[in-house]
């Protein structure tokens, strides 16, 4: 699946012309006039990567930057400034851009930074994907099952586990056999690994 | 584009020497009258002067005149008497010769009033007489005394007055002692042959003097002064003295024609000083709009450096657009588009290209020579315009700028170019007054109404101290280091040009209000 850029420049003329440029280079476009409009966009929520001019009315393009960055899965932002001062690219890095342009922009500046935005939003969504997977095998597991591989996780053998949950040996078995079945693996560091991660 | 914001107060000075300080204020009516008043008292004491030196110059002329016929006349008495003192001796016991010849003398001489031939010893007797019915008598005993001073065939004066006029004496021989007595009238003595002279008055007196004919009892009184002469007749056996006393009345000193003469002269001196004056203004004016025309020019290219950031992202967003298109276009024909499909991304860059276009005319214009030019101009699109070119400034100095535009949109009567470096300067100003300042922002507000229209730039700043308010407007006031005190009189100017009115308002420690009203177009 491919992501659209999502341009905002309260520019109608660099809005659209680089609006064109992108399409041209085979991007989905949504322009914006505007960081308010971004913000309301349809579907909410949606991914893509961002294209912001610095200098707006309203909200400016580097405290949308810092918005979408308290956002637990952060959009890809690149920021284009008509005068690129120095505080103003840092500020920009700081805050978690991808790239940083100065007007006018280069076609080819534009589209590594574009490309290197979707690189980075393919990569967190495929991260989330895979979070998404380990936290639904481990929603399988019972209070008892949990309570083993916590335990599993924490570098106890089998029988070190009955003794302090007061279990039989074979008991245990049992459990670490079933929750090799729910997740999928038998490896102890595969099971410690989806305990670790969120 | 060559941006400077070195032009330094020195520069600036060069280019555009100080403004002086008030318009040259034309007299006021009042003072005309007291110059014309003063002009005529002048003219009035001058004209006098000359009349007067030429009215005594006529009665020199016309009394030495008359003092040259009374002088013949006197010497023509002595002649009488010679002659009659020759025909007394002839042997005529009758004397009828001496009564013809006296009757002749008297018939052509009419002030000769009385011719008498006197014996006075032993007894005095009248031998022959020839007088007027109104003659005044002589009494013989004052002819005897005079003719015992005299010599034989010597002729004098009786001393004290005969009637209205003298009486002379001639001694005839000792024996027996005999005299001529010869009465004059002096009043006919002294009436001139012809005209007599105007408002004169004319008598003889002797050494002692003894007054001989009609002198006016107010001879020496009076003002205007009056005009004398006084010489003697050269005359041993009549020494008198003619006296001229010539009165002068205003009419004659200050003639009507003359003082009117003098009312318009004078008026129309003063008609002429004044157009000079007027003249003279103008011309001054015209020096000072040309200087300050240089004036605003040179703060113009001064103030550009300010707005060179601005400027240049102007520039930036079309020519951004341009490139953008443009490498659109190119990467829409390596995919095979056709020419139809260039159609909109050339239509594109064409209006990117004026829109650039117009963004240099703006700058060219606003650093240009040029006189002012008013015209309607929407008031709301100005303001935005100045902030587009005035925000990055802004934003590099931490001051946050804010439009409260009116949604009426007011179309003002203006001069665009005077106006945008009036908001200019006051911007600036607000800004410098703001350097530093947490929170520091600057409002540019218009507003409406039936009267006019108004825009007002408002900081937050420090404010300005009540005594330094009211002198803000005065060239070469400043509280700047090394400013020249000359933007905000030269806005006050540049309003006042059009027909405007520029205000500051302040409270020290919650900001200034800087309001430029501005005369609204008719619709």
């Amino acid at each position: 699946m491919t992501h659209p850029v999502f341009l905002i420049d309260d520019d109608a003329d660099v809005r659209e012309a680089l609006a064109l440029l992108l399409r041209t280079l085979g991007y989905a476009v949504q322009a914006f006039d505007g960081a308010a409009a971004f913000l309301q966009r349809e579907p909410a929520g949606a991914q893509g990567c961002v294209v912001t001019d610095v200098r707006m009315a309203g909200l400016s393009g580097l405290q949308l930057l810092e918005r979408l960055q308290a956002d637990p899965q952060p959009l890809p932002v690149v920021v284009i400034t008509g005068h690129g001062d120095v505080s103003v690219c840092r500020r920009a890095f700081r805050g978690g851009a991808v790239d940083f342009l100065t007007k006018p922009v280069d076609e080819q500046a534009l589209l590594e930074a574009v490309q290197a935005g979707m690189a980075r939003l393919e990569e967190s969504t495929a991260l989330q994907a895979q979070r998404t997977q380990a936290s639904a095998k481990l929603e399988q597991l019972s209070a008892r099952e949990d309570e083993i591989l916590r335990l599993i996780a924490d570098g106890l053998s089998t029988k070190e586990i009955a003794r302090r949950l007061e279990l039989s040996p074979r008991t245990v078995e049992k459990h670490r056999a079933g929750i090799a079945f729910k997740l999928g693996t038998g490896s102890v560091a595969e099971m410690v690994r989806a305990v670790l991660s969120p | 584009m060559a941006l400077s914001n070195t032009l330094d107060a020195k520069t600036v000075a060069l280019t555009a020497p100080p403004v002086p300080a008030a318009p040259v204020a034309a007299w006021p009516s009042w003072r005309w009258l007291a110059a014309w008043l003063l002009l005529m008292v002048l003219g009035a004491a001058l004209l006098a002067g000359w009349r007067f030196h030429q009215l005594g110059q006529r009665f020199d002329d016309e009394a030495r005149t008359l003092h040259r016929t009374i002088a013949q006349r006197v010497g023509q008495h002595d002649a009488h008497l010679t002659n009659l003192h020759a025909i007394a001796q002839l042997d005529d016991p009758q004397r009828a010769t001496f009564r013809a010849v006296a009757s002749a003398i008297r018939t052509f001489y009419p002030r000769i009033v009385a011719i008498d031939l006197v014996r006075l010893a032993p007894v005095p007797e009248v031998l022959a007489s020839t007088r007027d019915a109104g003659a005044a008598p002589v009494r013989l005993e004052v002819v005897a005394q005079r003719a015992a001073t005299l010599g034989a065939g010597k002729a004098a004066m009786l001393d004290a007055p005969v009637g209205t006029g003298y009486a002379m004496v001639k001694r005839i021989g000792d024996a027996p002692l005999s005299a001529l007595v010869l009465q004059i009238d002096a009043a006919q003595l002294i009436a001139p042959d012809g005209l007599a002279p105007a408002n004169t008055a004319v008598w003889l007196t002797d050494a002692h003097g003894t007054v001989f004919g009609g002198r006016p009892a107010d001879a020496d009184e009076g003002w205007p002064r009056a005009l004398g002469f006084a010489q003697g007749l050269g005359s041993t056996s009549q020494p008198l003295q003619l006296v001229l006393s010539r009165r002068l009345g205003w009419a004659e000193l200050l003639p009507a024609g003359g003082l009117l003469a003098l009312a318009i002269g004078g008026a129309a001196l003063l008609w002429a000083a004044g157009s000079v004056q007027r003249v003279r203004r103008a011309r001054r004016e015209a020096a000072r709009q040309a200087q300050e025309l240089r004036l605003a020019h040179a703060m113009r290219v001064n103030g550009l450096g300010e707005m060179a950031s601005g400027i240049a992202h102007e520039l930036t967003q079309p020519l951004t657009a341009m490139l953008s298109q443009s490498q659109a276009g190119l990467r829409l024909i390596e995919q095979g588009a056709d020419a139809a499909a260039m159609v909109p991304i050339l239509q594109a860059n064409v209006r990117l290209a004026r829109r650039s276009g117009d963004i240099l005319e703006r700058i060219r214009s606003y650093v240009s020579q040029r006189e002012p030019a008013v015209e309607a101009v929407a008031l709301n699109a100005l303001v935005e315009g100045v902030a587009e070119l005035v925000q990055a400034d802004l934003r590099a100095r931490g001051i946050a700028l804010e439009l409260v535009l009116d949604p009426a949109g007011p179309v003002v009567r203006i001069d665009a170019i005077s106006v945008e470096q009036v908001l200019h300067n006051l911007v600036r100003n607000a800004a410098e007054a703001l350097a530093g300042q947490d929170g520091a922002c600057i409002t540019v507000r218009t507003r409406s109404d039936a009267a006019g229209a108004q825009v007002a730039v408002i900081d937050n700043g420090p404010g300005i101290a009540p005594e330094q308010l009211a002198r803000v407007f005065q060239p070469f006031f400043t509280t700047k280091e090394g400013g020249m005190g000359l933007g905000l009189s030269l806005c006050e100017r540049l309003v006042e040009n059009i027909g405007g009115r520029i205000e500051a308002q302040s409270t020290p420690g919650e900001g200034s209000v800087f309001t430029v009203q501005l005369r609204k177009a008719a619709r």
